[in-house]
């Protein structure tokens, strides 16, 4: 065994958040009370207004629009605007992330990323029925509105009509106060699956006796192709349903190509519908693939605001155990080249997932340590062998083929 | 020359090795002839290694990685397969079938599938017979 050489690298004490909405905001005031500096980057259409979200109650509105508010007052954020991200280089402790703002490319530095991206929320037309929020929906409730026959809860659904999230918990209690106030009203929620945490699963045994009809699983639904007005329900149960709506109620819409592409920009895998993948929130909140870069999943949990706020705070946690220590330590696993034997041929700077490989002022590749994650993709592509990697060496791998096809190992 | 088959499988540390625990988890059993060499990604695994597999005289040698499109390193699996295409071609012109090498999606939650492979792998020697360079075992 080779003993690994770690290479020491600083931590810029400053977090970039990019995002829209209450979690990038609450990231960003909980590491700014922490003492840490946040250049804030909206992406797109700017702030997400907090009065669309859903809340529980009147006192969570109020504290999410303060919250907001107070983002301008705070000396330790530098908020931006209608920011487009161009590029993402560096590594964990010292990131530098390239955007637009308005006309003019800027750049800011920074120790963490923290994408905090949320979707759209838009009130718009599917077929003849209106779309509309959860919270418009609440508003309308509370209002004593006239209640409309056939109501569809839709939980995220892309560009080909399938469900994605699981039934939110603002849904659950919308599709219950429909079924209080008119019962003979119908009720569909479509969902890939329905989290009832705490006490909405009270909520969501009641739903269910009053009559709401739920659709689980790999739900999918389309327009009728020859009445316009219906919506036609595929249950992977019994089959095709046809509904005419009057109201469909859906929360968020997601640029699936805008996420993709952003997620490419930062390194990081996004399923086919857009969403980034992170680990488990339990385990190590909001940590992706790539160290130092972090995500909030508001859209994968319930669409109730205050788990977006709780999720932003675990997040920030996360964010702020990285930004704390004074340095990293890298190279345990890391590829090295050997530059007698370089030919400068391009191959590993290529096909490399990171971007480690450079060419040095002789002309001869140069693994940076701080980026190699040790894949070994570039030690097995290389044609001149002249990389070779710490810890899986070469030699290594031959001797355990040796051992292994001789059976003496076994 | 003895009868026992030998197989040997190249996992990724992210999914396929996780797949192989979970298989010993479950309680699913699968045979001593299939030894595994851990890698950190598939992508690590150069022709070389494959075809040296070979040459020392294993009978059939599979590589695991992640799920496509869900590999830990982006696309450590894609470039795999690059690799076992290539080397399938190599074996096959050697008139030693490039049946015997194969590679595998999993991920590291698939005890059930991980244990399916193997048994794949040792169907296919078992129909193939030994690896003739694996005359001096």
């Amino acid at each position: 065994m080779i003993p690994p050489v770690l290479v020491r690298t600083d931590v810029i004490r400053r977090a970039i958040v990019l995002g829209n909405g209450l979690s990038a905001a609450t990231v960003s005031l909980e590491l700014a009370a922490q003492g840490f500096d946040v250049d804030l980057l909206p992406i797109g259409k700017g702030l997400v207004e907090p009065a669309l979200y859903a809340f529980a109650d009147e006192r969570g509105r109020q504290d999410a629009i303060t919250k907001m508010a107070s983002l301008h007052s705070s000396p330790h954020i530098r908020s931006h605007r209608d920011c487009e991200i161009l590029s993402v280089k560096g590594y964990a402790g010292d990131f530098k992330i390239t955007f637009n703002e308005g006309d003019r490319s800027r750049s800011v530095k920074g120790g963490a990323i923290v994408l905090a991206h949320e979707p759209d929320l838009v009130d718009g037309k599917i077929g003849e029925a209106s779309v509309v929020t959860n919270n418009s929906l609440r508003g309308m409730i509370d209002a004593n509105g006239t209640i409309p026959n056939v109501v569809v809860f839709i939980e995220g659904s892309d560009a080909k009509g399938s469900c994605l999230f699981q039934g939110a918990t603002s849904s659950l209690e919308n599709a219950l106060a429909i079924k209080m106030r008119r019962p003979e009203a119908q009720v569909y929620l479509l969902a890939r699956d329905v989290d009832a945490p705490g006490t909405f699963e009270r909520t969501y045994q009641m739903a269910q006796k009053s009559g709401v009809i739920f659709v689980r699983g790999d739900v999918s639904y389309r327009l009728s192709p020859d009445d316009p007005g219906s919506l036609i329900i595929n249950d992977p149960v019994v089959g095709e349903i046809k509904v005419r709506p009057d109201l469909i109620v859906r929360e968020a819409t997601f640029d699936i190509q805008s996420n993709s592409h952003l997620a490419r920009k930062l390194g990081l895998r996004s399923s086919d519908n857009g969403i980034v993948q992170g680990f488990s929130t339990r385990l190590h909140a909001g940590e992706t693939t790539r160290e130092g870069v972090f995500v909030c999943q508001g859209l994968n949990a319930s669409l109730l605001a205050s788990d977006n706020i709780s999720e932003a705070c675990a997040v920030a946690s996360s964010v702020s155990e990285l930004l704390s220590k004074s340095f990293l330590e890298h190279g345990a696993e890391v590829a090295f080249v050997d530059k007698e034997k370089c030919s400068a041929c391009l191959a590993c700077v290529r096909i490399c997932p990171y971007d480690a490989p450079l060419l040095d002022e002789k002309g001869k590749a140069e693994i940076q340590v701080a980026i190699c994650q040790g894949c070994g993709m570039c030690v097995s592509l290389c044609p001149s062998k002249a990389i070779d990697q710490k810890r899986w060496t070469d030699a290594r791998l031959s001797a355990e083929i040796m051992i292994a096809s001789k059976g003496e190992g076994g | 020359m003895s009868q026992t088959k030998r197989v040997i499988g190249y996992c990724c540390e992210h999914g396929a090795i996780g797949a192989a625990e979970r298989a010993g988890v479950e309680r699913r059993q699968y045979s001593p002839e299939v030894l595994i060499i851990p890698v950190p990604c598939i992508g690590r695994v150069d022709v070389l290694h494959l075809l040296q597999a070979f040459r020392e005289g294993a009978d059939a040698v599979f590589v695991a990685g992640c799920l496509e499109k869900n590999c830990h390193h982006l696309y450590g699996n894609i470039e795999a397969r690059k690799r076992v295409d290539q080397a399938r071609r190599i074996l096959d012109s050697l008139s030693l079938n490039g049946e015997r090498l194969e590679l595998f999606n999993l991920a590291s939650n698939q005890g059930r599938e991980f244990k399916e492979s193997v048994d794949i792998m040792l169907e296919r020697v078992e129909r193939l017979g030994p690896n003739p360079l694996g005359v001096h075992r």
